[in-house]
């Protein structure tokens, strides 16, 4: 699919601005606030490119020039980067340094920037403990919708010096403000890694041993459910670290060795099945996964990771209904939308926030500005 | 004010869960930062998010400043009232473990819940709460939660923010949200380490993680600071992720072996180092030669290893009671938590010790290596003023040192009032405009927990106070 810069003419788009630096960064959205102008920031614009709702944007503000890693502590095992930073070079330049970000690679990530994977924040298959992608950011520097240029964060592993707000920038869709620099925690390439997987069985087979390995592998870097063509299901497993553990765990899982060796650890991806028309991204609790299978349309694909973030495709899930608790929300198909509806009071605090960090920037992304959410 | 704020709690509260009695209010007066003391107008014991969110309307609407207050463990004069009048909303009576979701491995627990208590409750379903605070046995989950808090095994599972699922939290304006991780901006991630300036948790949903199968713990001691902080650094190079690094002094040594917390550390060595492995047998099995071979390569005096339970709460018991055992250095101690790049340990460790002795102050350091999270610790008699100048100046200049470092004056401790005027120091005047502004969003009146954090009267330099230890010269 073309991206959104390409599409921006059919889209309504009127300006699509390339600030080459920050400063310039800044002086744009000072410019397109004074104008009161709704903006949204892009990458490359691969990730919104799959027809994310722009609402009253018309200009498009691009971070893609913003592409330098700003430093690369080995010792301290961090990193700056830049949100326009292409995650194939950030994955080359750190893997070279024998380093790793934790919870990447990603799927189709040659074509996509590290903002732009932050603010989207996929279901990550190495999410166990601090794998998580919200744990990576260490801190951010950003310019708000009033043009405010502010950091917050550090550049160290431990640090509680004000609010986190780097947390409001994962999974934020580009909303609020524009990033400019990301400081993000990194881990010492494994030695080994090797993937094991389960044989293809029917799914409801399938998940009682994903309940079992979750449990049980709490050394393995991914324990992922995979759904098959014809209602079927495999088991993934990851496992990372010294060559005494991945050939023990070779050896003693009973699950069978797809792949082995260091260049495992970028090569799996944990790739979702694939295109398709709809595709549902979210977390449901693990014990919930049989509950889910029932409703599921049958010849869908997906993933699910052990800590119950998941990733399915399907030509249609009109009949599916997720459990209790769970949060979805529909990335492809029909325009991105939420699914799970947010509470009203938490919609009301989005508001405020939206407010505080002037409401320009890409109004109307984030579930609680959608009709799902009011 | 007084008397109408005591006579609209007297009708929504039993008058044995209130105090209002200066005797009593006096042990609300700090927490466990005691430079700065300011008494409470009265202390509320809710025992629901409704009677919190009953309490917090009321002072709203009276415009009385408020705060939450678990069991005064912090180290930064977060739970201390930061303005005059204020009152405590006491949750240590909230301490329920509300449900323990086995499968799913996460648990639901009142504020008031002791930290350890969450881990034994869990133990029967092989799971614990990882983020072990040194006060674990004392501090509660809510303010945990609050600060952020971390813990020597935090190196290998992160800090408290890491396993927060889900809140129930009372906003500083009386409305009740449910938050919970999941898509979209990370609210629960934004309001974990508010130092309670946002409102009052009343509900938290944790993560809960597998009990590791085995547990493998190394003390060795050293004749050099360098050669502990050395083997910490290649032990981290080599890819092994430990489930701790830590690193005691030889003053701590001393305390701690004179003490109650007596573990056997070697009395002789500058530094001992603890390391820990956890998990399964295979993957402890897979990295013990590697982590002894570094260990070894720098000479200890003495290496020991362990996997009994018993054994390894005995070379812990050292390293958790290391700030108890300070009591024995001086009356009062003033515990720092400045981070800095774990490659900058030893010239940052050299330096404090140049500028403890340029201040004749008394400096033990205990610290969580693996991190770059110094606890440089004052010991002085708060009752001497040229001491208390002394340590506050030894203080301002070890928290600098770590900034120019390209670290943080706080790792896990929070700001509180302790370091509010040095966040200037770490922050521009527009970033705390911004920390400002989002307060606002949860606390519009700016009645919940005030003078934390930033200062509040304007610029960094107006904010300062001779008085508190935080105040930067410049």
């Amino acid at each position: 699919m073309p991206d959104l810069v390409e599409r921006a003419p059919e889209l309504g788009i009127e300006d699509v601005l390339k600030p080459e630096d920050s400063a310039r960064l800044r002086d744009v959205v000072v410019d397109l606030a004074r104008q009161q102008r709704a903006f949204c920031p892009v990458g490359t614009g691969s990730t919104l490119g799959r027809g994310a709702p722009l609402g009253p944007c018309r200009a498009l503000v691009s971070t893609a020039a913003l592409d330098s890693i700003t430093r690369l502590d080995r010792d301290d095992l961090t990193c700056g980067v830049q949100p326009g930073l292409s995650v194939e070079t950030f994955q080359h330049a750190i893997t070279e340094a024998g380093l790793a970000f934790e919870p990447g690679p990603f799927a189709s990530a040659a074509s996509r920037t590290i903002g732009g994977i932050l603010g989207e924040a996929p279901p990550s298959s190495r999410g166990f403990d601090r794998a998580s992608l919200r744990s990576q950011v260490l801190g951010i520097t950003a310019i708000d919708g009033n043009g405010r240029r502010f950091r917050c964060g550090g550049n160290v592993v431990k640090n509680v010096a004000g609010y986190d707000v780097s947390k409001l920038f994962v999974g934020s869709g580009g909303a609020w403000f524009v990033v400019t620099e990301i400081q993000l925690r990194l881990v010492i390439r494994p030695h080994a890694c090797v993937l094991l997987c389960s044989a293809s069985a029917a799914r409801e087979e399938s998940v009682e041993l994903w309940r079992k390995l979750r449990r049980e592998l709490v050394d393995a870097r991914a324990v992922d459910l995979v759904f098959e063509p014809n209602d079927a299901a495999r088991i993934e497993v990851l496992v990372a670290g010294s060559a005494r553990l991945t050939e023990g765990f070779a050896q003693g899982s009973g699950l069978d060795v797809v792949s082995d060796g260091p260049e495992v650890w970028h090569e799996w991806r944990g790739d979702p099945a694939g295109p398709s028309s709809v595709v549902l991204r979210g977390r449901l609790d693990p014990s919930a996964v049989p509950k889910l299978l029932e409703t599921l349309p049958s010849g869908c694909l997906g993933r699910i990771h052990a800590r119950g973030a998941f990733e399915v495709h399907s030509r249609a899930f009109d009949d599916t209904r997720f459990p209790p608790r769970s949060i979805v929300r529909r990335i492809a198909g029909e325009g991105e939308a939420q699914v799970t509806p947010v509470a009203d009071g938490v919609a009301a605090l989005g508001g405020r926030l939206s407010e505080c960090f002037g409401p320009l920037v890409t109004p109307g992304r984030l579930s609680f500005d959608t009709e799902a959410g009011a | 004010m007084k008397a109408p704020l005591l006579a609209r709690l007297e009708r929504m509260l039993p008058s044995q869960r209130i105090l209002a009695d200066r005797a009593s209010l006096m042990a609300y007066e700090c927490d466990g930062f005691p430079l700065e003391r300011q008494s409470p107008v009265a202390v509320v014991f809710p025992d629901s998010t409704d009677e919190v969110r009953e309490i917090v309307s009321l002072c709203n609407e009276l415009s009385v400043p408020f705060l939450a207050r678990g069991s005064g463990t912090s180290l930064s004069g977060s739970a201390t009232p930061g303005a005059e009048g204020c009152v405590i909303l006491a949750l240590a009576g909230m301490k329920r473990v509300l449900e323990i979701d086995v499968e799913n491995a996460r648990a639901i627990v009142q504020p008031g819940l002791i930290n350890q208590r969450l881990s034994e409750a869990a133990a029967p379903f092989g799971l614990y709460y990882a983020p072990d605070p040194s006060s674990q046995t004392a501090c509660t989950l809510g303010g945990n939660v609050a600060l952020n808090s971390g813990g020597p095994h935090c190196f290998k599972y992160g800090m408290t923010t890491d396993h927060v699922l889900g809140l129930t939290i009372v906003l500083g304006s009386g409305e009740v949200l449910k938050l919970y991780e999941g898509d979209g901006p990370d609210l629960v991630g934004l309001v974990t380490g508010h130092e309670g300036t946002f409102g009052v948790v009343t509900e938290i949903e944790l993560r809960l993680c597998p009990a590791p199968a085995a547990v493998r713990t190394w003390l060795a001691s050293y004749s050099s600071m360098d050669a502990a902080c050395n083997a910490v650094t290649e032990i981290v190079a080599s890819g092994i992720v430990p489930a701790a690094l830590e690193i005691l002094d030889r003053l701590t040594i001393e305390a701690v072996e004179a003490s109650v917390y007596a573990a056997g550390y070697p009395t002789d060595a500058a530094a001992v180092l603890l390391v820990e492995l956890d998990g399964t047998e295979l993957a402890i099995d897979a990295d013990t030669p590697e982590v002894e071979r570094l260990l070894s390569a720098h000479e200890p005096l003495d290496l020991e290893s362990t996997d009994d339970p018993s054994q390894r709460a005995r070379l812990w018991k050292g390293r958790k009671g290391a700030f108890g055992a300070m009591g024995r250095l001086d009356n009062d101690l003033y515990v720092l938590d400045g981070v800095v790049p774990r490659s900058r340990l030893q010239p940052v460790l050299a330096a404090t010790i140049a500028i403890a002795e340029r201040h004749g102050v008394k400096l033990s350091n205990v610290f969580h290596a693996g991190d770059g999270n110094l606890h440089p610790n004052l010991s002085f008699d708060s009752r001497n003023d040229d001491q208390r100048r002394r340590v506050i100046a030894a203080g301002a200049e070890i928290l600098r040192l770590c900034v120019d470092e390209g670290g943080s004056i706080t790792g896990e401790h929070g700001v509180g009032n302790e370091k509010m005027d040095y966040m200037g120091y770490m922050f521009s005047e527009t970033d705390l405009e911004v920390f400002r502004d989002i307060k606002s969003c949860f606390d519009p009146a700016g009645l919940c927990n005030p003078g934390k954090i930033y200062p509040t009267g304007g610029s960094c330099a107006e904010g300062k106070s001779a008085q508190r230890p935080g105040a930067l010269d410049a």
